[in-house]
């Protein structure tokens, strides 16, 4: 089973519960006070790693590009004198490079994880530093999967997730075995649509008005294209 | 007639569209080497160079149809999704929400006029335009797929502008002229100085072609300049300098705010103002992300605000509101109206339950890179490159004391305010400036923590809203966290829409 269907068990241990979804009333809008220590605690979330196939897929790449470099150089030495009259330590730097780029493309996949709440996605990343970006699900804008040419050998899709916060806060996570992806993918947009389809309802009853008049032109707009299909 | 529910490739001509797009991406992709391949090219292989064009033409023929055979779009009425896959080695798949939908445009670029067909572009709050495009569909689909596609979307749809003519109320808010003269004084000091750098570059620019140019004596001329500018002198263009700055911004602030006036039209915020185009702005109170105002110390002293409201940034509603950018400004206003102003985007006036400072570090990297790395080129560069540079070493003098100013200040102003409803980000050393959100407005939060931090417990704060990001740099981690874990929960319950 995989942990984001085990939800109901283990996050119901975070605090606020209204997971059920139930329908708000207008009493239930008073802002009664928050005892901050009860709020679930996003800095505690334990994260999950990503495929650990989706190394090979990062190895993959890093190794073409070794490859890439690897030939510059020798084109190097074959042409360029003053290259030539030092191969050794040309060669060593470019071992040096190459052995780096290994190395961090290794932590940079040790340190990227991503978790989900019951009402948020979590995304750590981060070499040098540790960035953690939280989007809850009424934010997301829309979800996409990709996959490169790689990373389809090993089945692997990268999960995009889109806020309206701009690309800064769009999430990427990479290395998700395909299937689990997709499942994550419509668990987020079936989040999304009951999120909004209760925020529908509350809407109603506060701004009767408001609703009503905006609705006008649409009916009409809706039942011209109506018509216009039948013609 | 036109049913959209299952996977749809688009009109066959789409596959002249896909050419175009691919051959404009190679030209501006390789326009230097193509140039270069033209300039040193040797003409009699002409053949060679025709031959492989044709290639070339055939190949990107082949990318193009690959590209027409593997976009595809489907409309999915169950779950109330729009569904593009595209994409020839790297598969793409693109679903959007109906009701996230802001905007559907159908555009025809002079390629599309050509072969006779539109493209669909949907516009959803936040992602990039193009993630959503239809290259070449015909007139009619195109048509049928924007109703479609809106037949979904819930209250976008303004019947305000219909009626905004027939009402004609009581300003709001009206900016005398001599309130704009005032502003004109005392903002926007940077912006009229880089302009004026600009434009007194490009003078010397061509001052100095003339003077190369007609060979005058360059050392001659500027022994002349030597002469004529003593002390004396040079504290005279200073003044001249300072004086044109005010004239500027004196200007600009007149012609762009003239008659600056605000009208409350059925919970929606009108404004118009401008000497030589008159400019409408509409704003609905609630799309307000970012409420922001700010005071430097001259305003302060003539009790002025400068208030700037900002929209969720990628919906270009420029037909019907008229706007060029969504930033709407209120050039200078008194602390009773931005206490209205305030009042009326956010329902109450925010108040302070605790205070973040920054961290010491803070200091230290302000005064690493803008006071000790500067200093510490520009004295390498005078001993060991340019040897003239050493005559101007007095001046670091002054620099260190006006960026210590500077950095002073930046630290002294540089504050979070935080009460439960609302999130106040404080700084800037001059315009002081302050930035309102609602934690509920709030799209993610992004913490980013250094290893070097780690101990100290440092972390810097961004939070993303649909008006750009804020950042709070070297906070105390610990002190952040439950507000973070509060600012989810706000937002996570909340019902309100965003926009």
């Amino acid at each position: 089973m995989p942990f984001w269907k085990k939800e109901s068990l283990t996050l119901r241990k975070n605090g606020f519960h209204n997971h059920q979804l139930k329908l708000y009333t207008l009493e239930e809008f008073t802002n009664s006070t928050v005892s901050f220590d009860s709020l679930p605690k996003f800095e505690l979330v334990p994260f999950q790693p990503l495929n650990k196939n989706y190394l090979n897929v990062v190895y993959i790449s890093n190794a073409i590009f070794a490859v890439i470099l690897a030939i510059g150089l020798t084109l190097f030495i074959i042409f360029n004198d003053f290259v030539r009259s030092n191969v050794i330590l040309w060669v060593a730097i470019l071992i040096g490079i190459i052995a780096l780029l290994f190395w961090l493309s290794n932590i940079s996949f040790r340190k990227k994880g991503y978790a989900l709440r019951e009402k948020d996605i979590l995304f750590r990343k981060g070499i040098l530093s540790t960035t953690k970006t939280v989007i809850p699900f009424n934010r997301i804008q829309h979800v996409a999967l990709h996959e490169g040419v790689f990373s389809r050998m090993y089945q692997l899709s990268e999960l995009q997730v889109y806020t309206a916060g701009g690309s800064s806060s769009d999430l990427h996570i990479p290395g998700l075995p395909k299937e689990e992806a997709e499942r994550i993918k419509s668990f987020l947009l079936n989040k999304i649509t009951v999120l909004e389809n209760v925020s529908n309802v509350i809407e109603e009853p506060i701004f009767p008005e408001e609703i009503r008049e905006e609705n006008h032109p649409i009916d009409e707009s809706r039942s011209d294209s109506e018509n216009e299909t039948q013609n | 007639m036109y049913d959209f529910s299952k996977p749809q490739r688009q009109s066959v001509k789409g596959i002249a569209i896909m050419f175009a797009d691919t051959l404009q991406g190679i030209i501006r992709g390789l326009w230097a080497p193509i140039l270069l391949v033209i300039y040193k090219f040797d003409w009699s292989k002409m053949y060679f160079l025709i031959f492989g064009f044709l290639i070339l033409l055939l190949l990107i023929g082949v990318i193009a149809y690959l590209k027409y055979i593997n976009f595809t779009y489907f409309l999915d009425e169950e779950k109330q999704e729009f569904v593009i896959q595209k994409g020839v080695i790297t598969k793409n798949n693109i679903t959007i929400q109906l009701d996230k939908i802001q905007q559907v445009n159908i555009n025809q670029s002079v390629v599309q006029k050509l072969v006779g067909v539109f493209s669909v572009d949907i516009d959803t709050a936040g992602s990039n335009k193009k993630e959503a495009s239809i290259r070449a569909v015909d007139n009619q689909v195109a048509l049928h797929l924007k109703n479609k596609l809106l037949s979904f979307e819930k209250t976008t749809i303004d019947i305000l502008t219909d009626e905004s003519s027939l009402e004609t109320e009581k300003p709001f808010l009206k900016i005398s002229f001599l309130t704009l003269l005032k502003v004109g004084i005392t903002s926007n000091y940077g912006r009229s100085i880089a302009l004026l750098i600009g434009f007194v570059g490009t003078l010397y620019g061509g001052f100095h072609d003339v003077v190369t140019s007609f060979e005058v004596d360059e050392e001659e001329v500027n022994g002349l300049v030597d002469r004529g500018l003593g002390y004396f002198s040079l504290s005279f263009f200073l003044i001249g300098v300072m004086v044109l700055v005010l004239l500027i911004n004196l200007i600009r602030t007149v012609v762009k705010y003239f008659e600056y006036q605000m009208v409350i039209q059925r919970k929606a915020l009108a404004i118009t103002h401008g000497l030589f185009a008159k400019k409408n702005t509409l704003l609905k109170p609630a799309k307000v992300q970012i409420t922001a105002f700010s005071q430097n110390f001259f305003q302060r002293k003539l009790n002025l605000f400068d208030l700037r409201l900002k929209q969720a940034s990628s919906t270009d509603e420029a037909g019907t509101e008229g706007k060029s950018s969504n930033d709407i400004e209120v050039p200078g206003c008194s602390p009773a109206e931005k206490e209205a102003i305030l009042q009326m985007i956010l329902d109450k006036i925010p108040t302070t339950k605790e205070i973040l400072k920054p961290n010491f570090r803070y200091l230290i990297k302000a005064i690493l890179f803008g006071i000790f790395f500067p200093c510490a080129i520009f004295t390498f560069m005078g001993l060991f490159v340019f040897e003239a540079l050493q005559s101007f070493f007095p001046v670091m003098i002054a620099y260190v004391l006006l960026m210590g100013m500077i950095v002073f200040f930046q630290f002294r102003n540089y504050r979070l305010l935080l009460s439960l409803d609302f999130i106040t980000l404080k700084g800037n050393a001059w315009d002081v400036q302050h930035q309102l959100i609602e934690p509920f407005k709030i799209q993610g939060i992004t913490t980013k923590q250094y290893l070097w931090h780690k101990r100290s417990d440092v972390v810097h704060l961004t939070f993303h809203t649909a008006a750009g990001d804020l950042s709070f740099k070297f906070a105390n981690y610990s002190a952040l966290k439950p507000w973070i874990n509060y600012w989810l929960y706000q937002v996570e319950r909340s019902n309100q829409n965003w926009m």
